[in-house]
């Protein structure tokens, strides 16, 4: 405004004046200040950048982001500042703001790392650009670089860390049946051992070979688990219904993670509520970062069936898996007790339900119970510390299903009992 | 304040890491080069240019082109001016009484000023008689016109020198905010109260602006005005349609280099406002940026020049010729409505009183009806040596305290440091020397004030002046040196003795007079003595006069006034009997 001005002013006096060489000096003000103008706006049009990054990490992990950026343009852009925005959850003790400048055609590369030391699912961005002239005259030009997303999965623990039998769960159901194999699913011949059925012997390969084989065949019922994780706000302790619904989920995660590590087909049933699926735009929490569910929305059931994933086996049902238990927030919802049998129902027959929730009062082990009748193999998983879980224990065995009582290793040490006294 | 600053920076300096220190001075600190060779030196040839402008404005009123030659002394001063207010914010002068350096300063670029003024304006080599006239009326070396004006402009790039120095200093990142800033991030958060006080830094940008804005338009009008062609003024009434003289290529240059050093140091205000907010903002510049930044915009600066070379200018151009159209049809619109808004009022008038508009007569002019107060023909022998002691004094007063400005200015930029004085002894024995000086001084101007007031008791004997005879008493005798002390008992005797008619003679010693006195008072024969020998002895005697010996001195003294306000024995009124 004031170069302007002082243009006009020029302007007059050179005319009035009749000084020709003042004419000179407001050629060069007008130059400036057009260039100024035009210059950054139109290196900024010129500017490409993007975010490269693994979007997923476990928890604990350090994660590298790189920005890239390019002045696809001749004109060179004098100076661009970039201010990335990171979560509070995942900043380190560095800046995430930088001040570059770009030449004809130049990239640059912007690298910093964010450490993933909670599970969630956190928005990376958007970056801030601002760019201005050399002279100050125009104010300065903005953009951004659109936001990325980064998925922590929850920390997995091995099972022995945990204080469950490494057999768990599907050991015990082994020795007491059989595994149905299907017939109209070979899977090749072995060598004949003692024992072997005369019906089991393939003869024609036997001529063939010279010696006896049997006939093996793909298992045509394999054993499901569905984990069912209670995020019920009601069924935890007041005071630290954050920690021990955290726990939880670290728990399911782990069991989750150790079962297809076993080739095991595991799904996830739970009555929290997913952010992603729940609300219709996004809201990330101001102090951690991380997808929060809106509390403003009333769509809790609508979450909750939503967290249902049935049993599959395989890689990438486990980063599924892992994902949803990323995300997953616990909310005032619904009773295990009301919701297991409606929950269970597209379970088929024989799968092992594992139960994760606060305690195993009176009404859980009768739910469980409801199931064990219904032909399903459940297990309870306290994650709560719990004085008399001795009788939880007791009572969930007369009525036909195992307890276990899964604390953290900070509680463990006062609350782990012996590894067969778990096992029994 | 100073010591707080100093406090903490030195809290910080025990922690600070001086690699990281190293690192943030390369990214956010202009280079040495920079900072003390280009900036202070273009910024001095853009104050300087401007001043070019009101040196043409002198020249065209004075007829003098040898005030051009005053650019180079402006230059010089500009260029010390910023050095200065460098040197003066660095954190190792904060301990510095600023005002009294800027005084000695300000006093030593004064003589400067005189100096090159006498050159410039070819003074030459002062003779003899004109040596004794500005000794003895120094006011007739200072009141000179073009000393005057030359320290006018003096001040004036002195101070706008200053100022924008004390811009560009402010914006630069300060030591104290590097050291804070090399501090890891967990260590600047625990330390908050360290933190350096933020400011406006682009308020200064704006003052900035406003500054070289306001000195361009200042430039272009003295430029303009400097052009005038007085002769053709004299012939046309309008003055806007007045000759015009060629534009010198002094001025051209003038004009050119103030708005294009100006735009370049607009921009150099910016990178440095925008790097000490990446500073504070803990942005990650790059090192390469500000050499990015320097380059770029010097390459715009040329390449805009270059193209506006390429352009036409002058009247004849299309720019011109809009805005001559713009000019006539905004005057025409103008003058429209104004007629349109006196006709009713004019006709109305007319209406009313139906006679033309007299013609205004001009205004007898005024005689001055006061004379001038006639000057004092002759001065006397008093009145000279008054003036003769004034002199002095402003002479002694004057060397000495350029002097001390000089030691003050030199030893504070650490020059001896530096071997340019190498005896640090030499100069204390200078300083002791003027101390002896300085010394000697104040005893004979107390000697000669005595003997003033001797001579002015004895020249106005005759004519009371209550006036003159209070401040005499007033005089706090205790406040004075013992020797001085027993001069007043002396003197003031002296004086209470001609007051009662036992005058001394101006050619009589103090031994020829207390004969005098002892024959009119005798009852205090051997305390006139006594007095006699102790004014002597403080006079002329070199020995040292302790405040010891002033008590019996002074019991003398008191008897003898006492007895002095009885009439003399000699000058006694006649007895009535004797009369007849």
């Amino acid at each position: 405004m004031n170069l302007i001005i002082l243009i006009i002013t020029l302007l007059v006096v050179a005319f009035l004046l009749r000084i020709d060489f003042i004419y000179y000096i407001v050629y060069v003000c007008i130059g400036i200040y057009f260039i100024s103008r035009w210059l950054v706006p139109y290196t900024m049009r010129h500017l490409q950048g993007s975010r490269k990054f693994n979007d997923h990490a476990f928890s604990g992990e350090t994660v590298d982001i790189t920005l890239l950026w390019q002045n696809t343009s001749r004109i060179p852009l004098p100076w661009l500042e970039v201010t990335e925005s990171i979560p509070p959850e995942l900043r380190r003790n560095e800046s995430a703001a930088w001040a570059i400048g770009l030449g004809s055609r130049q990239k640059r590369r912007l690298e910093y790392q964010v450490r993933a030391g909670r599970r969630g699912y956190y928005q990376i961005g958007p970056a801030r650009l601002t760019s201005g002239d050399l002279f100050g005259l125009v104010q300065p030009s903005s953009g951004q670089l659109g936001p990325d997303y980064l998925t922590v999965y929850p920390a997995i623990i091995p099972l022995v860390e945990l204080g469950l039998p490494s057999r768990l769960p599907f050991g015990t159901i082994a020795s007491q049946q059989r595994l149905f194999e299907d017939p109209a699913r070979p899977a090749g011949v072995r060598e004949y051992r003692s024992g072997d059925s005369q019906r089991q012997i393939n003869w024609k390969a036997s001529a063939h070979a010279n010696h006896l084989l049997v006939r093996r065949y793909q298992p045509a019922i394999s054993l499901e688990t569905a984990i069912l994780l209670d995020l019920n706000q009601a069924s935890y302790e007041k005071k630290d219904w954050r920690y021990h619904t955290e726990w939880a989920i670290i728990v399911a995660a782990s069991l989750a993670a150790h079962l297809a590590n076993q080739r095991q087909p595991v799904g996830l049933i739970s009555n929290g509520v997913d952010p992603m699926l729940a609300a219709e735009g996004l809201v990330f929490d101001q102090d951690s970062g991380r997808l929060l569910h809106d509390e403003s929305e009333q769509s809790v059931i609508s979450g909750m069936t939503a967290t249902s994933l049935l049993p599959h086996s395989g890689r990438a049902h486990l980063m599924k898996l892992l994902e949803t238990l990323a995300r997953i927030e616990s909310e005032n919802t619904i009773g295990l007790d009301q919701w297991t049998a409606t929950a269970c129902a597209p379970l088929t027959w024989g799968v092992t339900i594992m139960a994760i929730t606060a305690a195993g009062d009176e009404k859980t082990c009768q739910a469980l119970h409801h199931l064990v009748r219904s032909g399903f193999n459940p297990i309870l998983i306290a994650v709560e510390p719990d004085l008399h879980f001795g009788r939880t224990r007791e009572r969930a065995r007369q009525l036909g299903f195992r307890a276990y009582h899964v604390l953290r290793s900070a509680n463990l040490e006062l609350w782990r009992q012996p590894h067969g006294s778990l096992a029994q | 304040m100073t010591k707080l600053h100093m406090t903490s920076l030195a809290r910080i300096d025990e922690q600070i890491d001086q690699e990281q220190l190293k690192s943030l001075r390369r990214r956010y600190l202009s280079g040495r080069p920079m900072r003390y060779v280009f900036r202070p030196f273009l910024m001095s040839v853009m104050l300087a240019a401007l001043m070019i402008g009101l040196l043409a404005v002198i020249v065209e009123v004075s007829g003098d082109s040898r005030w051009f030659r005053a650019t180079f002394l402006l230059f010089f001063i500009a260029l010390e001016s910023i050095y200065t207010t460098n040197w003066l914010n660095h954190p190792q002068q904060l301990p510095l009484d600023r005002s009294t350096y800027r005084a000695a300063e300000l006093l030593l670029l004064l003589i400067l000023v005189f100096i090159a003024s006498w050159l410039i304006f070819d003074q030459g080599i002062p003779t003899k008689d004109m040596l004794f006239e500005y000794l003895r009326a120094p006011q007739t070396l200072i009141l000179n016109g073009h000393f005057l004006i030359t320290a006018l402009l003096a001040a004036i790039i002195w101070r706008l020198a200053t100022q924008l120095s004390e811009i560009f200093t402010k914006l630069q990142v300060s030591e104290f905010e590097l050291r804070f800033h090399s501090l890891p991030l967990a260590q600047r958060k625990e330390r908050a109260e360290d933190q350096p006080i933020q400011f406006g830094r682009g308020e200064l940008v704006d003052a900035f602006v406003r500054s070289w804005l306001l000195g361009g338009l200042l430039l272009v009008f003295a430029i303009g005005f400097s052009t005038i062609d007085q002769q053709s003024v004299e012939k046309l009434t309008a003055p806007l349609a007045s000759g015009r003289a060629s534009l010198e290529p002094r001025l051209l240059s003038a004009l050119l280099l103030y708005f294009i050093i100006g735009l370049w140091l607009l921009s150099q205000a910016r990178l440095m406002n925008i790097h000490a907010r990446w500073l504070l903002n803990n942005v990650n510049a790059d090192e390469n940026a500000r050499q990015k930044w320097q380059r770029t915009s010097l390459l715009i600066l040329a390449l805009v020049v270059l193209i506006a070379a390429f352009l036409p200018i002058g009247s004849t151009s299309a720019i011109s010729q809009i805005i001559n159209v713009v000019l006539f049809w905004g005057m025409a619109i103008a003058y429209l409505i104004i007629f349109l808004l006196i006709l009713p009022f004019a006709m109305l008038l007319a209406l009313f009183s139906g006679q033309g508009i007299e013609e205004v007569t001009p205004p007898p002019t005024l005689e001055p009806t006061f004379m001038q107060p006639p000057l004092e023909s002759g001065s006397s022998y008093f009145g000279e040596t008054i003036a003769m002691v004034l002199s002095s004094g402003f002479w002694s007063v004057l060397i000495i305290v350029v002097l001390l400005a000089l030691l003050f200015y030199f030893r504070e930029r650490r020059l001896a440091g530096r071997g340019l004085i190498k005896d640090q002894q030499l100069i204390e024995r200078f300083i002791n020397w003027l101390k002896e000086v300085w010394a000697n001084l104040r005893k004979q101007a107390r000697s000669l004030q005595d003997t003033l007031i001797l001579m002015r008791e004895t020249e106005s004997s005759g004519e009371e002046n209550p006036g003159e005879r209070s401040r005499w008493r007033f005089l706090r005798v205790s406040s004075l040196s013992p020797r001085d002390q027993l001069r007043y008992f002396y003197l003031s005797t002296v004086r209470r003795a001609g007051d009662q008619g036992v005058k001394r003679e101006p050619s009589g010693t103090p031994n020829e007079y207390v004969d005098n006195l002892k024959q009119s008072w005798p009852e205090v024969e051997e305390e006139f003595d006594d007095l006699t020998k102790a004014f002597l002895k403080a006079r002329y005697s070199s020995r040292e006069i302790s405040a010891e010996d002033i008590p019996p001195v002074k019991g003398t003294w008191k008897e003898v006034r006492r007895e002095l306000n009885q009439k003399p024995t000699s000058v006694e009124e006649p007895m009535e009997g004797s009369e007849e």
